[in-house]
C-alpha cells in the first residue's frame, strides 16, 4: 500500500469522528439547554433504520440548526488552526518581522516544527465543505435556519481559500517563483 | 515465485484502501443526514405493536325507552367516527322533547375535540339539537339549515349527550334524524 494512501487513511479518521461527534453533541446540547423531549422511531422503509424525531416542527428546526452549527464549527476551528499555523510558519521562514511578532505574542511553539501538511489541511477542508453542503441543502429544504447556512457557506469558502493558499505555498517550495529567487 | 507473491499484496490492498477512504468520507455524511431530526406524530402502538384508537373516544348507547325517540342506533363507521340515528315520532308543536341518547368518554390524558353535525330525512321545520351539561348544540334549525358543532372533552371526562327536538307546529309524521360524530 502506498505511503500516500496510508497517510490519507490516518488523517481522515480524526475529521470523520469530529463531524459525527459535533452533530451528536449539538443535538445533546440543544436537548439539554432547551429541555426538549425527543423520540426515536424504527423505520422499516428507506436507508436508515433509526430516526430521531420531534412532534413540533419548530423544535426540529431549532435542534437541527444548533447541531449543524456546532458540527460546522467543530470542523472549522481545527481547519483554520492548521491553515493559520502553516501560514505563520511559512511567513516566519521568509520574513524576520513575523518571528519578532511571534516572539512578542509568545506563540513560538506554533512554528517550532512543520507538522501540518497540505494533505491534512486538504482533508479537513474537504470534511468542512461536506458538512457545509449538508447544512446548505437542509436550509434549502427548510429544515435549518438560513443564517446557519450562511455561516457554513462562508466558513467553507474560507476553508477552500486557505487550502488553495497552502497549496501555492507548497508549490513554491518545489518550484520557487522567479521574483523570490532574484530579489 | 515468492517474489511475485510479495509484489501482489500492495496491489490487493490498494483498492481496498481506496474503498476505506471513500467510506471514511461517506459514512460520516450519511450519519449526519441520519442524525438530522424530522417532525412526525407519535405512533399510538401498544407493546404488542397493535394500534389502539388514537382518539381514545368511547361512545356508549343508553337505550332508554322513549315515546318520541325510538329505534335509535349507534354505528361505528371507522376509528373515531360514529353515526347515531333515531326515529322521531309525531309530536305536538311548541313543545320540547328530549332523551338521553348516548354517553361519550375521553379515555386519553389529553383534551379531545369532537365534531358533530346532523340531518333529517324530512322537510319539516323541526329543530334538532344535542344537549350536554345544559349547553345546546343546534344541529338543524327551523329553517332546515344544518350546523357543524365542536364539543371539547377534557381528559378522562364522561358526558351524557341528550338528543332534543322542537317545532313551532305539530309534526304529524315520523322523521329520522342522523348525527355524525367524529373525533379530531
Amino acid at each position: 500500500m502506498s505511503k500516500l494512501l496510508r497517510r490519507i487513511l490516518k488523517i481522515s479518521i480524526a475529521p470523520a469522528v469530529v463531524m459525527i461527534a459535533g452533530k451528536l453533541l449539538g443535538i445533546i446540547i440543544a436537548n439539554i439547554v432547551y429541555k426538549l423531549d425527543f423520540f426515536i422511531d424504527n423505520q422499516i422503509q428507506g436507508i436508515f433504520s433509526i430516526q430521531l424525531y420531534y412532534t413540533d416542527s419548530t423544535i426540529t428546526l431549532l435542534v437541527n440548526s444548533v447541531s449543524n452549527l456546532i458540527m460546522v464549527l467543530a470542523l472549522a476551528i481545527p481547519t483554520f488552526y492548521f491553515i493559520v499555523k502553516t501560514s505563520i510558519y511559512q511567513s516566519a521562514f521568509e520574513n524576520p518581522r513575523t518571528i519578532v511578532k511571534i516572539t512578542r505574542l509568545n506563540i513560538m511553539n506554533w512554528i517550532t516544527k512543520d507538522d501540518t501538511s497540505f494533505l491534512s489541511i486538504f482533508i479537513w477542508s474537504s470534511f468542512l465543505l461536506i458538512a457545509s453542503l449538508v447544512t446548505i441543502a437542509q436550509v434549502i429544504q427548510g429544515t435549518c435556519y438560513g443564517w446557519v447556512g450562511i455561516i457554513a457557506g462562508v466558513l467553507a469558502l474560507f476553508g477552500i481559500w486557505g487550502t488553495v493558499k497552502t497549496f501555492e505555498v507548497e508549490i513554491d517550495k518545489i518550484y520557487p517563483r522567479e521574483e523570490k529567487l532574484y530579489r | 515465485m515468492s517474489e511475485t507473491k510479495k509484489n501482489l499484496l500492495p496491489q490487493v490492498f490498494e483498492p481496498l484502501a481506496i474503498v476505506v477512504i471513500l467510506g471514511l468520507f461517506l459514512i460520516p455524511t450519511l450519519t449526519v443526514i441520519n442524525l438530522s431530526p424530522i417532525t412526525q406524530e407519535n405512533k399510538h402502538d401498544n407493546v404488542l405493536g397493535a394500534t389502539s384508537s388514537p382518539h381514545s373516544i368511547g361512545i356508549e348507547m343508553l337505550n332508554e325507552n322513549d315515546e318520541i325517540f325510538v329505534s335509535d342506533t349507534l354505528r361505528k363507521k371507522r376509528d373515531g367516527e360514529y353515526v347515531y340515528s333515531a326515529e322521531v315520532g309525531p309530536r305536538k308543536g311548541e313543545k320540547e322533547y328530549s332523551k338521553p341518547a348516548f354517553r361519550i368518554t375521553n379515555r386519553s390524558s389529553s383534551k379531545q375535540k369532537l365534531v358533530v353535525d346532523g340531518y333529517a330525512d324530512s322537510t319539516s321545520p323541526s329543530n334538532f339539537s344535542l344537549k350536554i351539561d345544559g349547553i345546546w348544540y343546534v344541529l338543524r334549525d327551523g329553517s332546515r339549515k344544518m350546523y357543524e358543532r365542536e364539543i371539547v372533552l377534557e381528559s378522562n371526562a364522561t358526558k351524557t349527550v341528550y338528543i332534543s327536538t322542537y317545532s313551532d307546529s305539530n309534526i304529524l309524521f315520523k322523521e329520522v334524524f342522523t348525527v355524525n360524530i367524529s373525533a379530531r
